[in-house]
């Protein structure tokens, strides 16, 4: 079993552990791909159209200064967008879920659950591409929240689902159990009554 | 000319800049990081880092020789 005592985040509280966390599945990153390809092969059309042009005129420089400054944004707005990728990840704690939505320069929102505050939790997989790469939607239901907490496009959700009630049920049972500590009066010699 | 250059230098400027952001929140939280090592295998940040800066300096190189061997 992997140990994730090591692993940090923003805002972790004391005593709080990690017992899982994930990326969204990497077919999020699909239309990324073809969008690289497609975007490639039409800069490569546009460079060798305008070299190709005669004598070169006024408006051709200039198209291809500007070619230069949409290229660049694009490439920029790529990479950027990959890098987020990464930085979207949900986390399982002992003590919560939570819901991480960063990205480096205009995003950085946390959506949390109390695990104990966990009503239903809901798996969808629906359709041939998301069953072939295990990768599903989870709908998280508190009684306390007017929307559900909505986790998108999860890898293997199965696992995370299981994660998930296991460790509502090992904070309840922690929680349950520190209660009883709390009501419980020992005496001298051992006995334990119930307050 | 002038404009080929300043395009090129905002546009290393700000990969600089992407890149030491991404690197400090790497550096500070260790989660994220550590997942990379997973994505299809092989793919590490900072790989993606890596190809990050030589696609930019690359893009400044080709299109700098391009505007000055044709439109020069």
């Amino acid at each position: 079993m992997e140990d994730n005592s090591n692993k940090h985040f923003k805002g972790q509280q004391r005593d709080e552990e990690v017992v899982y966390y994930s990326c969204k599945h990497w077919i999020t990153l699909a239309p990324l791909m073809i969008e690289f390809v497609l975007a490639v092969a039409i800069l490569a059309a546009l460079v060798s159209f305008l070299i190709g042009v005669e004598n070169r005129p006024e408006w051709a420089r200039w198209v291809f200064v500007a070619m230069t400054g949409v290229t660049a944004l694009w490439l920029h707005s790529f990479f950027t967008r990959t890098l987020n990728y990464f930085l979207d990840i949900v986390i399982i704690t002992n003590f919560r879920v939570l819901k991480v939505e960063k990205s480096l320069y205009l995003k950085d929102d946390q959506n949390i659950v109390d695990l104990h505050e966990i009503q239903d939790i809901k798996k969808i997989q629906h359709g041939i591409i998301s069953n072939l790469f295990d990768y599903g939607k989870l709908v998280i239901v508190t009684p306390t929240m007017i929307e559900p907490m909505i986790l998108e496009n999860m890898p293997d959700p199965e696992r995370f689902f299981r994660k998930v009630n296991n460790s509502k049920r090992d904070y309840i049972y922690q929680r349950q159990q520190r209660k009883l500590k709390t009501s419980n009066y020992e005496y001298a010699d051992g006995q334990v009554v119930n307050q | 000319m002038t404009w080929i250059m300043a395009i090129n230098t905002v546009s290393i400027l700000f990969a600089v800049m992407t890149t030491w952001l991404m690197v400090r929140y790497l550096r500070k939280y260790k989660l994220p990081h550590t997942y990379y090592k997973r994505l299809f295998g092989f793919v590490r940040i900072r790989y993606l880092l890596g190809i990050y800066a030589l696609s930019t300096v690359g893009l400044a190189a080709l299109t700098t020789g391009l505007f000055y061997t044709f439109f020069v």
